[in-house]
C-alpha cells in the first residue's frame, strides 16, 4: 500500500516534470541565424505582408507615417481578458531596440520573449511559425530603421489562470504546428500564396473559426469567423460561400474596392492598406491560393 | 442628363434634410440610416465605370470617367450634418453597417467627411488625364472611404 502511494507520487512527479518539459518555451538554437544578412528593403515588404503595424501602431493612427511608429497601445478584447499590443519600436528601453534578429525570430515564430517566457497567442505566432529565417532577418533590418518611441507598454488585464504565462505551453502543444493547411500539388504561385495567406498574412486568425480555447479550427480553414466581442463577422473565403474571381480578389487587395463597388471595411481596411504595398504577382498569388482552399465541412 | 442629375440630387437633399421635419413620428435615426445608404449606393453606382477601367475590364474613356467623377464630387459636397446622428448605428438598427465607434472623439468624423471632398475633387481633376492618373486617384479615393469604413462591419442583414 505504502509502496503504491510512493510510486503514484513518483509517477505524478514524473508526469508533472514531463508536462513542464513538454510545455517549456522552445527558442531556436543560438546559432540558428548565423550567416544571415538582413536587407531592409526586402524587409519592408515582409513588414507589410505580415501586418505588424495593424496591431502595433498607436490607437487613432490615421496615416502611413504615423503607422511606422510602433509604440503599441491598441486593445484586443478576448474571452480571457484584454490584451494591449506592446511597444516594438527600436527604443532600447521601452521597445525592442536591444533585441537581436534571433530574439525577434524567437518571439515571432516560437512565441518566446527575451526573458525566455511564453508570449500570448494574441500575437499571431501560431501563424508566423513557418516564416523563413531570412524573412525575419530582412524584417529585423527594416524595423530597426523605424522611429524609436519611448511610450511604455500597457500591461494586459487578464484573469486567473490566463495571467500565468507558463500555462501557454500546453496551448502551443495543442494548437501550434509546422504543417501546412492546404497541401498537395501546388504550383509556384499557389505556394507563394500559401506562404502569404497561411503564414505572413495570418489571414486564418480572423477568417477561420476558433474553438473554446481560442485555437484556430484548421479543419474549417477560412470558413468564416466571429470576433470575441460577437459583433464583427469575418466572412468565409471558402468556395462554397465566396465566389469572387482571381482578378477581383487581387484587385480588392490593391484598391480596396469589391466587385460590387463597395469599399472594404472594418479591420480588413488595414490588411488592404498593407497588401496594396506588395507586388501584383504577390496579390495574384494570394488569389491563386484562395482558389485551392477546400469548401467548408 | 443634367435634369435627371438635378432631380436625383434634389430627391437626395430631401431625404437628407427635410424628411424628419414633416414625418415627426419617425425616429430621425431611421431616416438618417436610409439617407446614408442612399448616398453610399449613389457613390457605388458612379464608381462602377471607374473601377472597371482601373481593373482593365472596360477600356479607358476619359470623358466617361470625368462625368462619373463629377457625380462623386457632387455627392461628397452634400451637407451631411443631419445624416450622421449619433446612435444611428448597427446596435440601433441591424441593417445599418455603422459601428458606434465612428462617433468616438478620436475618430474625427467631420474631418473625414472633408477628406472625402478633397480626394473627390482630385479625382475629378485628374481622371481625364489617362489610365495611370485614374488608377492613382481611385486608390486615393478608397483611402478616404476607408477613413470611415474602418468603423463598419460586413453585414448580411
Ligand atoms: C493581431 C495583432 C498582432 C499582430 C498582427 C502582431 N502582433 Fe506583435 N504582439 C501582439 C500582442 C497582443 C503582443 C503581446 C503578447 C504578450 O504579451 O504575450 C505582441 C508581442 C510582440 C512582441 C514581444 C514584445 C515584448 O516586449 O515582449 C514582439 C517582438 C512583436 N509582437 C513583434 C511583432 C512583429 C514583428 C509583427 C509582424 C510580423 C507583429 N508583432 C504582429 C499583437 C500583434
Ligand atoms: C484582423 C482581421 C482580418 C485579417 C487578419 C484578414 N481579414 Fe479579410 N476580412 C476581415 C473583415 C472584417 C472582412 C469584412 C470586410 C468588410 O466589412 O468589408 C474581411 C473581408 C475579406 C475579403 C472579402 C470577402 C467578402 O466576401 O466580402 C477577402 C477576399 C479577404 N478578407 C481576404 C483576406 C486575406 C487574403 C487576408 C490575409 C492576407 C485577410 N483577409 C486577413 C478581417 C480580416
Amino acid at each position: 500500500m505504502q509502496k503504491t502511494i510512493v510510486s503514484l507520487a513518483a509517477l505524478a512527479a514524473v508526469g508533472a516534470a514531463g508536462f513542464f518539459y513538454l510545455t517549456r518555451p522552445q527558442p531556436f538554437d543560438t546559432d540558428a541565424m548565423n550567416g544571415l544578412v538582413g536587407d531592409a528593403e526586402k524587409g519592408e515588404l515582409v513588414f507589410h505582408a505580415s501586418g505588424c503595424a495593424s496591431c502595433h501602431m498607436a490607437p487613432g493612427t490615421e496615416d502611413e507615417e504615423m503607422a511606422k511608429i510602433l509604440k503599441g497601445g491598441l486593445k484586443f478584447a478576448s474571452e480571457f481578458g484584454t490584451f494591449y499590443a506592446p511597444n516594438i519600436s527600436p527604443d532600447p528601453e521601452q521597445g525592442i531596440g536591444s533585441w537581436s534578429a534571433l530574439d525577434l525570430a524567437n518571439a515571432m515564430l516560437r512565441g518566446v520573449d527575451t526573458a525566455g517566457e511564453h508570449l500570448y497567442p494574441a500575437f499571431p505566432y501560431a501563424s508566423y511559425r513557418n516564416t523563413t529565417l531570412q524573412d525575419v532577418a530582412d524584417l529585423y533590418a527594416y524595423m530597426m530603421t523605424l522611429p524609436a518611441d519611448q511610450t511604455p507598454s500597457v500591461p494586459h488585464e487578464l484573469s486567473f489562470p490566463f495571467n500565468l504565462r507558463f500555462t501557454l505551453g500546453a496551448w502551443k502543444l495543442m494548437f501550434v504546428t509546422d504543417k501546412w493547411v492546404v497541401d498537395g500539388d501546388l504550383n509556384e504561385s499557389e505556394q507563394r500564396g500559401r506562404y502569404l495567406v497561411e503564414v505572413l498574412g495570418h489571414c486564418g486568425e480572423c477568417h477561420t473559426p476558433r474553438n473554446v480555447l481560442g485555437g484556430m479550427k484548421r479543419g474549417d480553414w477560412l470558413a468564416g469567423g466571429i470576433d470575441p466581442t460577437g459583433l464583427v463577422e469575418f466572412p468565409a473565403l471558402t468556395p462554397d460561400k465566396f465566389t469572387w474571381s482571381e482578378t477581383d480578389i487581387a484587385y480588392y487587395l490593391r484598391s480596396g474596392f469589391t466587385p460590387d463597388y463597395d469599399s472594404v471595411g472594418g479591420e480588413m481596411v488595414h490588411v488592404v492598406d498593407n497588401y496594396s504595398h506588395l507586388t501584383n504577382s504577390d496579390r495574384e498569388a494570394v488569389a491563386a491560393y484562395l482558389m485551392r482552399v477546400p469548401a467548408a465541412n | 442628363m443634367f435634369t435627371s442629375r438635378a432631380l436625383a440630387l434634389g430627391a437626395l437633399t430631401l431625404a437628407l434634410g427635410l424628411s424628419p421635419v414633416f414625418a415627426e413620428q419617425i425616429d430621425p435615426r431611421d431616416t438618417a440610416i436610409t439617407a446614408r445608404q442612399a448616398l453610399m449606393n449613389l457613390y457605388s453606382f458612379n464608381l462602377a465605370p471607374l473601377v472597371e477601367m482601373d481593373k482593365g475590364t472596360i477600356p479607358y474613356d476619359g470623358v466617361v470617367a470625368t462625368a462619373a467623377a463629377a457625380n462623386i464630387m457632387a455627392l461628397s459636397m452634400l451637407d451631411q450634418t443631419s445624416i450622421w446622428i449619433e446612435g444611428s448605428d448597427h446596435g440601433y438598427l441591424e441593417s445599418s453597417n455603422t459601428l458606434p465607434t465612428i462617433w468616438a472623439e478620436d475618430s474625427y468624423l467631420s474631418g473625414k467627411v472633408k477628406g472625402m471632398v478633397n480626394t473627390s475633387v482630385q479625382l475629378h481633376d485628374t481622371v481625364g488625364n489617362g489610365i495611370d492618373a485614374l488608377q492613382t486617384a481611385v486608390v486615393k479615393l478608397n483611402k478616404s472611404c476607408n477613413a470611415c469604413h474602418v468603423y463598419t462591419i460586413e453585414n448580411t442583414n
